[in-house]
């Protein structure tokens, strides 16, 4: 038998021998299997940037009409759910408590400032802005009724310069929309990174490694059997969560299929990558657990930009965001699932995770030699 | 306190400040979590990269542009010529938005006529869009309204807002002190998860159950410490939060520790329930993953949690870290009164009732 | 017969220790040699070298014509290896482990089925084929391990410790399957703690702190102690007492318990004088006998350590009431179907050594951890001290000390914080832990290592730090649970110094093992194969069961096998 013809057979045991592993590992089952239905539940319905019903106040501190009929229309706004009072110091209490987000004054001299003409502050808003993203939304929420208001009693003129605003590829602004596809890439990086650092600490652990490398088998053949599996567990996981994604969350797909496989396989090149580097220099499984965690899905979630802008980060922290391959894969899964396939941008973004994986696997494949020490 | 119960305490401490792993695991975390969540974990806007296609010569396009340049959140604007590139550049995110000044627009404002400006926003990111908008949306009212007292208009009447509690809407003063309660948790969870796991593996576990200690010993023995732990680690990032990110602590502190006590030992609880149900060390990792993520998730740390559709809004109260979670910032922020943090405590308490007598069934049932 | 290894002027270290220095030595096909030598000698550095799994510092390491900085490749193709633990997947059932092995190695696949017959038959695993190798015995999995191994036919096939923790009956059927393949002309090293298995090799190599002390013939080595062995028969009950004396004289170099009998060794050019007077104050006998290749080899590496166990003289005598200390009566413990011990039923009365022996699986370390309050009977009782263990655990818990396998000490405290530990949950108050930490580390010897990790400390010292722990609450019952698997003959003659002067004190001792030298320590053997309790009696006892004339004096472990064999034997027939 020629020499490359004995590297495919001991290749394809080394896979099948993966193959059985996997299947019969519960870890490996509950990471590809239990783990994305959950990821992708939560990101569904537990993180929410979308703040529908906002609680607000209202204290009317005027008997005038007017004034009556700006609360009336602040009760009557959509999204807002009001809570009634006849002064501020009412409320002010359910601002410390948490109960309220916001809530707008009506004073007493309502009806004057409201005709003033030199640009006073007709009305009061206080936002509890101990979570400042919300109290943004919801202090938009209150001018937005007001002007409507305004506008409806003509008492203000129509804004001179009006800001047509759209929002292509997700025009409902439903935050579940981009976070779904974002969190298919955490569940992508625990399949390829977290999985494969535990499998191969393990079999240093147990010793069957030191009883591998000493039969003909070649390092590379070792490696190569490592990835081939997860390729398949992570292809079949991406397909669940695809499906899940479209058909239980309600998240378009503008894309293809076909550019989310590729854009998937692609990026468990880099994953893999960094699972096969972790296990080689982390021996026990305890610390390769720890290193996938804090170097693939810290990461993936917090700074692949899916739920956090990157931009908006410090300098130094963007430069990190540089070499972490999620980066790219959320960035073309956003893209593939709302805007449908823009491919100058998918081979920009594989082009970028094939580097990095060249990297991680070329500081593999110098940190796994034939030899045991 | 008996002999056995004190000796097995002191052992439990000395093998976590002995243990290089879990030592860097001490330093590292809270290093790490101030750093990605402190510095990188934000929802604020900045360094917004955006495009402009100007099809107007006038003067009031190049005054809203300049604007718009001098603005604290642009990073970068890019004038381009037509909407086909403009098209591109939001398709292949290179910014995130793009202005686009029809031919007739200072010619219309000039007029007394208004006019729009089209924004054209990538949806994928549609937080940083919508807030974005925002912005420009008061650039285009400042503008208007100067606009029309020019022309000799009366100004309409004004919103006055104020933002109570964090006046300059810091997202940092909202994620740092929410780590006093994360970290906490965490660290809590990963020594009770860990350290019986860890006795297992050694076989020094079945040494604690042949000495005549008692099941409830053992079990505090695991207890206290992990307690004592992710006390001081929370304690900890409030000294950080206070001294290195200037960030006011308004509330009773007092009150503040007392809450921690039961919110500590109900997530001590939840660790143990974990490392009853678990073998291996791997397996209590993947079993403390598969925790800690959704209850960090559903407790209002990175999204409030009104945020939520209502049934899981139930759901989410069933974890500890949500209550916890309002009596911090409440207390780091709002100077929140003591029947708030009572009415955020008692439920505390209920939950570490069970997740304690569940872990003591369950341990129990293990050590026969 | 060809040389088919070749070492030359090997040294290796690691960092600035040195693993193995200038080892020159050849390996011969046809023969099997064995590879002895105490804790840290070097053996398995020496296996992973001729596996070409590291390559020497020095010198060349030549297999076949082959070298293995140059020819890694080549020589993997020719050296079957099981490394320590067997290196199996645990996961993939025995045939899929065959599968892996066969492909790994290139074999032709048409060849496939026969020669997994072959194999399968050679080791005997045919009834579990589809079994996963994590849920074989220790036995199953060792003989699999080497099923592995031999898959291809080896011309070098290199064996690191494949009897550790694996039954005499197991053992037994190893060494035969090696013995046939050393037939057919293979180079079988065979590295071990054993020496009875040592004894029967072809050639040992013998390594002692990374040199090699001894090559060659065992018998030859044996030789050399011509005259000096003695047994001393008739001491009776005070056999432990007269091993004690005379390990303290001068002209005896070496002595253990043997059965009824205590077998001594003189040092060399002294006469039996000393011991003549010895045996004449306990009216005994002395006689002399031919000596042992573990005689040899505690006489090449130094003697072994003296006879009195300083611990045993601080133990403060315990009256001897002759008082049933251990109790189980119809102890039974079920796992669902199965079950694993069948309503086994002894006693152990003060001052007695009780083995508890068995095949790998047999139900004997159930017996053992209900014994000592670890599992909960399904049904019968077990009793420490007349009390219960499961009415009044804390009260009867405190009577007993307990040594697991492995030592079980805390690798992150220093040697003085295990200590204090072990006292303070047994709970001893601040000045009583005191004064017996302090009583510890003087008889011990512990001073100098107090702040080291018990992970860093020589194995001897690891031992006493050990029983130590386990002494600290002064016990009346101590459990051993095989406390000296894997560990060296000097090592285990210290340790069994420190549990007979013990049990001459008045404390009780239960123990398993799976070392027959060490069941002839015991006062008497409970044996347990299957689940239930097949014999019970004195180590002399046991082999007079199975001798006849084809065995007129069988060693015990001779009894061992034949006793389980023989209950095997009826149970299918029965069946």
């Amino acid at each position: 038998m020629s020499r490359g013809a004995g590297s495919v057979r001991r290749l394809l045991a080394l896979v099948r021998k993966e193959f059985y592993q996997v299947v019969r590992d519960p870890a490996a089952m509950l990471i590809a299997f239990v783990l994305p239905p959950i990821l992708l539940f939560l990101f569904a319905f537990a993180v929410s940037l979308d703040v529908d019903d906002v609680s607000v106040g209202v204290a009317l501190e005027s008997d005038s009409g007017q004034a009556r009929e700006l609360a009336a229309a602040f009760a009557g706004t959509r999204y807002l759910r009001v809570t009634p009072a006849r002064h501020r110091a009412e409320l002010e209490p359910l601002l410390v408590s948490g109960e309220l987000l916001a809530f707008a004054v009506i004073p007493a001299d309502f009806d004057a400032r409201l005709l003033d003409g030199s640009g006073k502050a007709a009305i009061q808003i206080i936002t509890d802005a101990s979570n400042p993203n919300t109290a943004n939304f919801t202090r938009g929420y209150l001018q937005g009724a007001f002007s409507t208001w305004l506008a409806g009693e003509g008492l203000a003129p129509p804004p001179a310069i009006t800001l047509q605003q759209r929002f292509w590829f997700n025009p409902e602004l439903e935050s579940k929309v981009m976070l779904v596809p974002g969190s298919i890439a955490v569940v992508m990086t625990m399949i390829g990174t977290l999985l494969t650092a535990l499998v191969v600490s393990r079999e240093w652990e147990r010793g069957s490694m030191e009883a591998i490398m000493s039969t003909p088998a070649r390092m590379g053949e070792i490696i190569l059997s490592k990835i081939l599996p997860y390729f398949l567990l992570g292809g079949l996981a991406v397909a669940g969560c695809v499906f899940l994604a479209v058909q239980v969350f309600g998240v378009p797909l503008q894309g293809s299929f076909l550019a989310i496989v590729m854009l998937s396989c692609v990026f468990l090149f880099p994953a893999l990558g960094q699972g096969l580097l972790i296990s080689t220099m982390a021996k026990n499984q305890f610390l390769a657990s720890q290193a996938a965690v804090m170097s693939g899905f810290l990461p993936a979630f917090l700074l692949s930009g899916f739920l956090f802008e990157i931009q908006s980060m410090p300098w130094f922290i963007q430069q990190i965001t540089l070499v972490i391959p999620a980066r790219y894969y959320v960035s073309s899964l956003q893209t593939a699932f709302l805007a449908g396939d823009v491919w100058p941008l998918y081979l920009s973004d594989m082009a970028k995770m094939v580097v990095v994986g060249l990297v991680f696997f070329g500081l593999t494949r110098l940190k796994a030699k034939e030899y045991l020490d | 306190m008996n002999e056995r119960l004190l000796a097995a305490i002191r052992k439990e401490i000395l093998l976590f400040l002995r243990d290089p792993k879990s030592r860097a695991m001490l330093l590292m975390l809270p290093v790490l979590q101030v750093i990605i969540f402190g510095l990188a974990a934000t929802l604020d806007v900045n360094n917004v990269e955006l495009a402009i296609v100007n099809r107007d010569s006038g003067k009031w396009s190049r005054e809203f542009i300049h604007r718009l340049d001098a603005a604290r959140f642009v990073a970068s604007a890019t004038h381009l010529q037509s909407s086909a590139e403009l098209a591109e550049l939001i398709e292949t995110r290179q910014v995130l938005l793009g202005l686009v000044f029809p031919a007739d627009f200072s010619r219309d404002l000039a007029a007394g006529s208004p006019a729009s400006v089209q924004v054209l926003i990538d949806g994928r990111r549609a937080n940083a869009g919508q807030v974005t908008a925002s912005y420009l949306g008061s650039i285009a009212a400042d503008l208007g309204v100067e606009l029309d007292t020019r022309q000799g208009g009366a100004q309409p009447p004004r919103v006055e807002s104020r933002n109570w509690f964090n006046t300059n809407l810091n997202y940092r003063w909202f994620m740092v002190p929410n780590l006093s309660a994360t970290m906490s948790m965490m660290i809590a969870l990963l020594i009770t998860a860990l350290s019986i796991s860890r006795e297992r593996e050694l076989g020094t576990f079945d040494q604690l159950l042949v000495s005549p200690s008692s099941p409830l010993e053992i079990i505090l023995s695991k207890t206290i410490p992990a307690v004592l732990a992710g006390g001081v680690v929370g304690m900890l990032i409030v000294v950080v939060a206070v001294f290195g990110f200037g960030i006011p602590f308004r509330g009773n502190f007092w009150l503040f520790a007392a809450a921690m006590l039961p919110f500590v030992f109900s997530v001590v609880g939840v660790g143990l329930v974990i490392s009853s149900l678990v073998k291996t060390q791997q397996q209590a990792i993947l079993g403390l993953f598969f925790t800690l993520m959704p209850f960090m998730l559903i407790s209002g740390f990175a999204t409030p949690v009104e945020n939520m559709p209502q049934w899981l809004q139930y759901v989410a109260q069933i974890s500890p870290l949500k209550h916890f979670l309002l009596i911090v910032q409440g207390s780091f922020l709002k100077s929140i009164p003591p029947q708030d943090v009572w009415s955020n405590t008692w439920p505390l308490f209920i939950i570490a009732a069970v997740t304690f007598s569940s872990a003591t069934f369950f341990v129990s049932r293990r050590l026969q | 017969m060809s040389i088919e290894i070749e070492i030359k002027g090997v040294s290796k270290r690691f960092g600035a220790q040195p693993a193995l220095q200038d080892i020159d030595t050849r390996i011969l096909g046809g023969r099997l040699t064995g590879l002895v030598g105490p804790d840290g000698a070097g053996k398995t550095t020496l296996m992973r070298l001729l596996a070409s799994l590291m390559v020497p510092d020095e010198g060349e390491v030549v297999l076949c014509g082959l070298d293995t900085r140059s020819d890694h490749v080549q020589i993997r193709d020719i050296t079957g290896y099981m490394p320590q633990r067997f290196g199996l997947y645990e996961d993939l059932t025995v045939m899929e482990n065959l599968r892996l092995y066969s492909d790994l190695r290139g074999l032709d696949r048409q060849a496939n089925p026969a020669l997994f017959d072959r194999l399968l038959n050679f080791t005997g695993l045919e009834p579990f084929t589809g079994r996963l190798a994590g849920a074989l015995s220790g036995g199953m999995k060792q003989k699999l391990g080497l099923a592995c191994a031999l898959m291809a036919r080896p011309k070098v096939l290199l064996l690191d410790e494949p009897s550790v923790g694996v039954d005499p009956v197991s053992r037994q059927d190893l060494w035969q399957m090696v013995a046939e393949l050393v037939a057919d002309g293979m180079a079988v090293l065979w590295s071990t703690a054993y020496l009875d298995e040592a004894e029967r090799c072809d050639d040992v190599l013998l390594l002692n702190g990374g040199q090699l002390v001894y090559q060659g013939n065992p018998r030859d080595l044996t030789a050399r102690l011509q005259g000096r062995s003695y047994l001393l028969h008739g001491t009776g009950e005070r056999r432990r007492e007269a091993l004690s004396r005379a390990l303290q004289l001068r002209s005896v170099r070496d002595g253990v318990i043997q059965g009824s009998a205590v077998r001594l060794v003189l040092a060399e050019g002294d006469d039996a004088g000393e011991l003549g007077s010895l045996a004449a104050q306990y009216s005994a006998t002395l006689q002399a006998t031919q000596p042992r290749f573990e005689d040899a080899y505690i006489d090449l590496l130094g003697g072994g350590p003296g006879g009195s166990s300083a611990i045993a003289e601080k133990m403060p005598a315990l009256p001897d009431s002759g008082d049933v200390m251990v109790r189980c009566v119809k102890l039974t413990k079920r796992f669902g179907d199965f079950t694993a011990t069948d309503s086994i039923s002894f006693d152990v009365r003060q001052g007695e050594i009780l083995g508890l022996l068995g095949p790998n699986g047999a139900g004997k370390s159930t017996t053992f951890k209900m014994l000592c309050g670890l599992l909960k009977p399904s049904a019968g009782s077990a009793e420490v001290v007349g009390l219960d263990l499961l009415k009044s655990p804390a009260r009867a818990k405190i009577q007993l000390g307990y040594m697991a396998q492995k030592f079980s000490l805390y690798g992150l405290l220093s040697v003085q914080q295990n200590m204090d530990f072990f006292a303070g949950v047994y709970g001893l108050r601040r000045a009583e832990r005191k004064a017996r930490v302090g009583e510890m580390i003087e008889v011990f010897e512990l001073e100098d290592i107090l702040d080291q990790s018990p992970e860093e400390i020589p194995l001897g010292f690891k031992q006493r730090l050990a029983l130590a722990c386990a002494l600290m609450h002064r016990p009346k019952v101590l459990f051993l649970d095989e406390p000296t698997s894997g560990v060296d003959p000097i090592t285990r003659r210290e340790f069994w110094t420190h549990i007979t002067g013990l049990v001459g004190r008045g404390v009780t001792v239960m123990v398993t093992t799976h070392f027959m030298d060490e069941a002839e320590y015991c006062d008497r053997v409970a044996l347990v194969n299957r689940a239930r309790l097949i014999a019970l009696d004195t180590p002399d006892g046991l082999k007079a069961r199975v001798a006849d004339e084809s065995l007129p004096e069988p060693t015990m472990e001779d009894a061992f096998i034949r006793l389980v064999e023989r209950q095997n034997a009826m149970q299918e027939q029965a069946a």
